[in-house]
């Protein structure tokens, strides 16, 4: 790997031949704003907030220029600061950011920025374009367009991570908006709910149904887990708001699903707080279900087990395994047929 | 549309994403009422295996789709610089009379649906208009009328049906003194016989090219100082020279997507001596070892598209392109790409990007198109009027073709002129000709006495000259130390009557309708720019709006990823150079401008475009 060293901010760092400016600042945590940038999309150059001067010279968007051996960047000065705020300006000019109602609030990258370069509030003379508000027809997302930032990050999750294309841009100029598909509502559209739209979502235009009303950004609390619906394992981090309710839920970027998630882990964890939830065992006695403990139930299965290999043979018996319980779980559950029970036959809910 | 033509189609030209735009094209004019309705798209995107959202895009960015209903024949009048100085707000004034719509406006039989447009490319004989593809200039309430009137008994068609005024060789100046090379065979060549174009020497230099070395002929484009003559004046040479090596396919692009208002140079070069252009072309796919060219030609000069498609078919015939070309080793061939309104793709990363089949959004830089380009391949984009200089020069020599024009950018310019002058047309000139010479000499003077007030030099992206500037050479680097731009070699002459707010208004509208909506400074800026403009027009400006408007400008001109947001300082700050005092006085809300007026009825009803 061909190493360059570079400074930036006058200090010397180093770099691999072929990362941009942006990617060696990152990795030697300097702080360059960006809006338009995700490292798991394809590169934009469309906010044009990470503008760093190159050289004492001319001022390059550093999220694509790929640095060289010996280059001299500064990340901030009078005027890039200036250029930041003009756009930020600009930003907030053209669309209708009111963090009182935003669900995002807490978690919103413009609302960072503009706190960060003490951006004024629009003065609201410019002509706006009310843009696509459509909160109904989809289960899973709700879509205000008048939030966004045309940033392009939903469009290039959905065509490059999910590999769908539902969402893209039309119009043009001052008119370009969001569709999905062909100018369809959300809720009407192929989208198959994964989500990540909403979650490389640096403003509030795209959300999660299951947040309404249920806490902005900033009250909720995150921890960890792993998804349980498959063997993939997906890194999870769940939300909670102040009554301890689960409402949202991203992907971690350091699992192996590197941050995406399917429709499943993205909405399937109602269940968790559901009051119908089996927390203990139940043997059903005179015909109706009883608690009992782990015990029973286990000696119960174990002799029934027992009875039926003795009365009808190995055969007699099946297993069927789940896609919820890992590699590991399900390895054991063949072999406790095949070398416990004595049958082959096991199968698997993947195979359905 | 029922599901067997939009096949038969798709069939027809391809199915594939680059091929979008011809399909799209087809299927309108099939549907007989300009239409491309949502559920004919749907179909589509199915039946090319696209997502569906791709293709709403795409209909989404280029003008001269829409998916509403409009009329049997769309009438797009201009309003671009030009069309606008010679009165097009009259045009829309006739046919609100005659048809009794309005922009947007169809009439109650379904014959007629009217649009503003910009630039159609026509400007010498402004005010224009374009029958769905047919254009029609000097436009007057009789003419207009005459014109409506033979369009009672058509049919729709892509083929083209031009009024004579427009005709190529009808837009040159004659009578005066030039230096035709470029011109030399225009009226002279027939542009549908590639015979005649042989019988005057066409084709040797591409001969010549065959017999040498491909690094041979870069040095001659460099040593002839050629420069590029699309606006960025950058060395053809040097450019040629960056393109990627090694043994992937590479290409050839020509840039004849000639949007810049008030140019209309590569129309006529292209109308009228097709064949130039393929022999250029295929020069320097030899140089760069390229064995693929396209033309990417704006929607909108179906006469161009029509008369190169003929030259490219009578020079495979002839074994002029296709396989060992004369006996060479060198194989080349030509296809066509067209445009479908969208003044952005004149840029070359936004031209690739329409080229194959997306919105034509610039792309960042590096990678330049040298590098990867169509298809991520190392391609070289070349303005029309630079790809057909090449010929000459590898015939006749760098040293000949270096004889006229200062040395740092040798050879003859075409300048297309237009606005208020006794004679319009194109003119080519030594590089480095004065507005006083052009106005005076080539042009005749301002009409019915009048004084000269300005020139728009460059087009909406290039600058004003006052009078102060009459004498400036126009050649690519005097007019930069000056804060102008030769830009396309458009000169469009405004006299005392032109409102300089009501000028910049339209430059700046241009701007925000023509803005690809990709980066934030330029989408959001041009929107602000556009409702400042109006403020003065409106003559409810204060002064400070007058550095607000710079201000943001200057921005645009710093943040912009393409050249489209970093242009309209220049018009700006020109134009406030010598007419700051007529912005101050339209900030008097008694101020009495009946050409803002005008302006602001026909054009800015409403909100923004």
């Amino acid at each position: 790997m061909d190493q360059i060293q570079l400074t930036i901010d006058g200090v010397p760092v180093k770099g691999r031949k072929g990362q941009t400016i942006l990617e060696i600042a990152r990795d030697n945590k300097v702080d360059i704003p960006t809006l338009c940038y995700h490292p798991r999309i394809s590169k934009t150059g469309a906010c044009r907030l990470c503008l760093v001067r190159v050289n004492d010279a001319a001022l390059k968007t550093s999220c694509t220029e790929p640095a060289t051996e010996g280059m001299k960047v500064v990340t901030d000065d009078e005027e890039i600061t200036n250029l930041r705020r003009g756009l930020l300006e600009m930003l907030l000019a053209e669309g209708c950011h009111n963090c009182l109602y935003c669900e995002a609030n807490g978690d919103c990258k413009l609302q960072k920025l503009c706190h960060r370069y003490n951006v004024p509030e629009p003065s609201g003379e410019f002509p706006r374009h009310e843009r696509v508000v459509d909160t109904v027809s989809s289960k899973g997302l709700r879509r205000n367009e008048n939030r966004c930032i045309l940033c392009g990050r939903c469009v290039k999750a959905c065509s490059e991570i999910q590999m769908l294309g539902v969402w893209n841009f039309t119009g043009r100029g001052s008119n370009a908006n969001l569709t999905s598909d062909m100018y369809d509502r959300i809720g009407d559209s192929s989208c198959v709910m994964c989500g990540t739209c909403v979650q490389l979502c640096p403003t509030g235009a795209l959300s999660f149904q299951t947040v309404l009303g249920r806490g902005q950004a900033w009250e909720l609390k995150k921890e960890s887990s792993i998804c349980i619906y498959c063997g993939v394992g997906c890194k999870i981090d769940f939300y909670t708001n102040k009554e301890g309710l689960l409402v949202k839920a991203l992907g971690n970027e350091d699992g192996p699903n590197e941050g995406h998630l399917c429709v499943k882990g993205r909405f399937g964890f109602d269940f968790v707080q559901s009051d119908k939830r089996l927390t203990k065992p139940l043997v059903k006695k005179n015909g109706k279900f009883e608690e009992t403990s782990w015990d029973e139930a286990l000696d119960l299965v174990s002799s029934r087990f027992s009875d039926i290999r003795k009365k009808s043979g190995p055969d007699s018996i099946m297993a069927f395994s789940s896609a919820k319980c890992t590699n590991e779980e399900n390895y054991l559950m063949q072999k406790f047929m095949r070398a416990v029970i004595g049958t082959n036959n096991v199968d698997h809910c993947a195979r359905l | 549309m029922n599901i067997e033509t939009i096949r038969k189609t798709i069939e027809k030209h391809g199915n594939g994403r680059e091929h979008l735009m011809l399909i799209l094209r087809d299927l309108e004019t099939r549907s007989g009422k300009n239409l491309l309705d949502v559920k004919t798209l749907k179909t589509v995107a199915e039946e090319m295996n696209l997502p569906e959202s791709f293709i709403a895009g795409f209909v989404g960015f280029y003008t001269m789709f829409k998916t509403k209903p409009r009329a049997k024949f769309v009438i797009r009048v201009c309003k671009s610089g030009p069309c606008h100085v010679m009165g097009s707000t009259t045009v829309f004034d006739a046919i609100q009379k005659q048809l009794g719509i309005g922009i947007g406006e169809g009439t109650k039989d379904g014959m007629f649906f009217l649009e503003k447009c910009e630039c159609l490319g026509v400007c010498s004989v402004a005010p224009a208009m374009m029958v769905n593809y047919d254009l029609h200039g000097n436009l007057t309430p009789k003419k207009i009328a005459a014109i409506l009137n033979s369009y009672k008994k058509k049919k729709p068609s892509l083929s083209e049906d031009c009024g004579k005024e427009v005709e190529g060789r009808a837009c040159v100046v004659e009578g005066t003194k030039q230096v035709k090379r470029l011109l030399e065979n225009v009226g002279v060549v027939d542009p549908l016989k590639v015979d005649s174009y042989i019988g005057k020497g066409g084709y040797e230099a591409l001969k010549k090219t065959l017999s040498m070395g491909p690094g041979e002929i870069i040095e001659i484009v460099k040593d002839s100082g050629l420069r590029g003559r699309g606006g960025a004046g950058f060395p053809a040479g040097m450019k040629w020279s960056f393109v990627g090596k090694g043994p992937m396919q590479k290409y050839v692009i020509c840039n004849a997507d000639e949007g810049e208002p008030g140019t209309f140079k590569d129309r006529i070069l292209m109308e009228e001596n097709p064949h130039l252009l393929i022999e250029g072309m295929a020069i320097c796919g030899y140089a760069i070892d390229a064995s693929l060219g396209y033309i990417y030609i704006r929607g909108e000069y179906r006469r161009s598209i029509e008369r190169l498609q003929a030259a490219i078919n009578q020079a495979r015939k002839k074994g002029i392109l296709g396989q060992n070309i004369f006996g060479s080793k060198f194989n080349f061939d030509i296809l066509i790409k067209e445009g479908g309104g969208a003044y952005v793709c004149g840029e070359e990363t936004s031209l690739i990007n329409s080229m194959e089949g997306k919105r034509g959004y610039p792309r960042f830089k590096p990678p330049f198109p040298g590098g990867a380009g169509f298809n991520m391949l190392p391609s070289n984009v070349n303005n029309v009027e630079t790809l057909m200089s090449v010929p000459m020069i590898i015939e006749k020599g760098a040293d000949w073709y270096k004889s006229v024009g200062p040395s740092n950018c040798s050879g003859t310019k075409l300048y297309c002129l237009s606005g208020k002058l006794n004679r319009t047309g194109l003119v080519e000139l030594p590089m480095g000709a004065t507005l006083k010479e052009i106005i005076n000499v080539h042009g005749k003077g301002i009409p019915r006495g009048k004084k000269f007030k300005f020139a728009q030099v460059g087009g909406s992206a290039g600058g004003i000259l006052g009078k102060d500037l009459l004498n400036l050479p126009l050649d690519i680097d005097q007019p930069i130390k000056q804060g102008v731009t030769l830009g396309s070699g458009v000169v469009l002459v405004c006299d005392e009557d032109t409102c300089a707010v009501d000028f910049l208004l339209q430059i700046l509208s241009f701007f925000e309708h023509e803005s690809c909506g990709q980066c934030v400074p330029c989408r959001v800026g041009t929107s602000h720019l556009h409702a400042l403009a109006r403020k003065f027009a409106e003559r409810r400006a204060s002064e400070s709006d007058i550095d607000a408007m710079v201000e943001k400008a200057a921005l645009m001109k710093k943040a912009s990823l393409c050249a489209l947001g970093q242009s309209p300082i220049m018009p700006i700050t020109t134009m406030l150079k010598y007419f700051r005092k007529e912005f101050a006085e339209h900030c008097n809300p008694k101020h009495k401008c009946p050409q803002c007026d005008r302006s602001l009825l026909r054009y800015y009803t409403g909100m923004t475009h």
